[in-house]
């Protein structure tokens, strides 16, 4: 059975910011969700609610009808998470960070190298953390996310400091996982990436501002690429909660 | 899955000792900094014999506090927590993951402590070499726990530092170091009494130096509650951590 996620009003409030307000998401059959919307829009927020990192202040998100603050053991061996940040262990060389985590979800030495070879980085795999470009440390990042072929992937800003050559290469994976069946939630501030997705999610200040596939984006707004799309959409869209910038953008822990 | 109340555990504890193979300064202070205390301790006292003891049960308790500290804070803050939390680790087997990565390194701390004792300080262990390494077990695991959960109020490695005089010092002063509790002014005999290090020193004593046998059982259950407490208050937080 091909995974589902689900979110219906779904809210998540800090003190008085409000990261998430009111989104509604219905996701299955394999496919790639681009999320997309300014810093602070609330991107990091959802993919912490969708992985029971976060409890919703209020609503629900659900991977498989379960809601996600209960999801068992079993259910999480079918998850793979890139948080944006860093996320790996420093002192640890690049093969041990993601033998770690191959260790964690059960999987062999074969899905290690298989991982470290996608994100091109076999021929690296003994150095230390420390020893590499910044680039290469998002890669391991990466390859710790995907070692156990997870079903559904959730990568938040993965392809920040890749140079255009591995974004293409990265891009072309998650469509072959996507081909077989997986379900994967990126957020990415890089537009062009954006064309690659199924849909995309659009969100500004903790609301879904639209919900649409590359080419209906481009249709609505009538422009020629997504970056005059969203642009086009920002302004056009009715003010939020008085016409403050959020301070928003410091990325949570 | 076989054991899945424990699920985790392993990878967890050896990832804890890998890490610290390419950490050669935390590496030190595990091996070297004991050895050199009690080296230390041996020139500056030509009788150390009467605070061995304090010395013996504050080093590891004190070292113990800081790995963790650090470490579960550093977890935190990279966001690799994050990452093991949506694994399919258990809780417990985060916990005892934790428990046995940093038990070993508590042991080689206490064997270091040892050795050195006898070499430096000439002490002789009244009660026994085995009951050395339980109390330090014992203490190490206290610690163990409130470095986990005092890390959580702590933003920054240098936040984490900053509880040492707050939580650590007061322990260490008051803890039948310098003074038998029940010297101490009532309003400070309950707070001494209430520390984990009163009793850790308590039951080295006997372990170094002889005494009653009903007080250090009494320590030693004391020391067993702590840790217990300390290690259940770990595992409740640990979740929320991230
Ligand atoms: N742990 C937290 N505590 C307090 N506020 C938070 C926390 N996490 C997020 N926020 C706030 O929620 C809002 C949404 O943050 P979020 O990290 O989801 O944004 P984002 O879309 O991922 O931004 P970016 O593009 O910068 O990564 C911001 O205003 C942020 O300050
Ligand atoms: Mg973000």
């Amino acid at each position: 059975m091909p995974p589902t996620l689900r979110t219906t009003d779904l809210r998540r409030e800090f003190g008085s910011i409000t990261a998430l307000d009111g989104v509604d998401l219905s996701l299955g059959d394999g496919e790639i969700l681009g999320v997309a919307g300014p810093n602070g829009s609330g991107k990091t927020t959802l993919i912490r609610c969708l992985l029971g990192l976060l409890r919703p202040t209020a609503g629900e998100a659900t991977v498989d009808g379960t809601p996600t603050e209960a999801l068992a053991a079993a259910d999480r061996r079918h998850i793979g998470y890139m948080p944006q940040a860093r996320a790996i262990y420093d002192d640890l060389t690049v093969r041990e960070n993601v033998a770690f985590f191959a260790s964690l979800y059960g999987v062999g030495d074969d899905a290690v190298d298989r991982a470290l070879s996608f994100v091109d980085l076999a021929d690296r795999a003994s150095a230390r953390i420390g020893e590499l470009s910044g680039g290469m440390v998002r890669r391991t990042s990466l390859a710790c996310a995907l070692v156990h072929d997870p079903e559904i992937l959730f990568l938040d800003e993965p392809t920040v400091g890749l140079d255009p050559k591995l974004r293409a290469s990265m891009w072309d994976g998650f469509r072959q996982r996507r081909n077989d069946g997986a379900l994967v939630v990126v957020s990415t501030h890089y537009l062009g990436e954006v064309s690659r997705c199924d849909r995309v999610l659009f969100l500004r200040e903790g609301r879904v501002l639209a919900l649409d596939s590359p080419e209906g984006f481009l249709d609505r707004t009538d422009t020629r690429d997504l970056e005059m799309a969203f642009l086009a959409l920002l302004e056009n869209a009715p003010p939020a909660r008085g016409e403050s910038s959020p301070a928003g953008g410091e990325e949570s822990r | 899955m076989r054991r899945t109340w424990m699920r985790g555990a392993l990878p967890v504890a050896g990832r804890i000792l890998r890490t610290l193979r390419g950490d050669r300064r935390t590496l030190a202070l595990v091996v070297v900094v004991p050895a050199f205390v009690l080296y230390l301790l041996g020139e500056v006292f030509v009788r150390p014999d009467p605070v061995a003891h304090v010395v013996l049960a504050v080093v590891v308790f004190f070292l113990t506090y800081i790995l963790t500290a650090i470490g579960f804070l550093r977890e935190r803050t990279a966001g690799t927590l994050e990452r093991v939390l949506v694994s399919p680790i258990s809780r417990a087997g985060l916990v005892v993951g934790y428990l046995l990565g940093y038990g070993v390194l508590a042991f080689v701390q206490s064997v270091v402590l040892l050795l050195a004792a006898v070499s430096f300080l000439g002490v002789s262990f009244a009660n026994g070499v085995a009951l050395f390494l339980f109390v330090e077990m014992l203490g190490a695991l206290t610690a163990l726990g409130t470095g986990v959960v005092l890390s959580l109020f702590a933003d920054n490695e240098f936040q984490a530092i900053q509880f040492i005089p707050v939580v650590i010092t007061p322990q260490v002063l008051l803890g039948e170091t310098f003074r038998p509790v029940s010297e101490l002014p009532a309003h400070l005999e309950y707070p001494a009494l209430a520390m984990p290090v009163t009793h850790l020193v308590r039951a080295m004593e006997f372990v170094v130096h002889g005494g009653d046998a009903g007080e250090f059982r009494l320590a030693v259950a004391v020391l067993v509650g702590f840790a217990l407490g300390a290690v259940a208050l770990a595992s409740v937080v640990i979740r929320r951590a991230s």
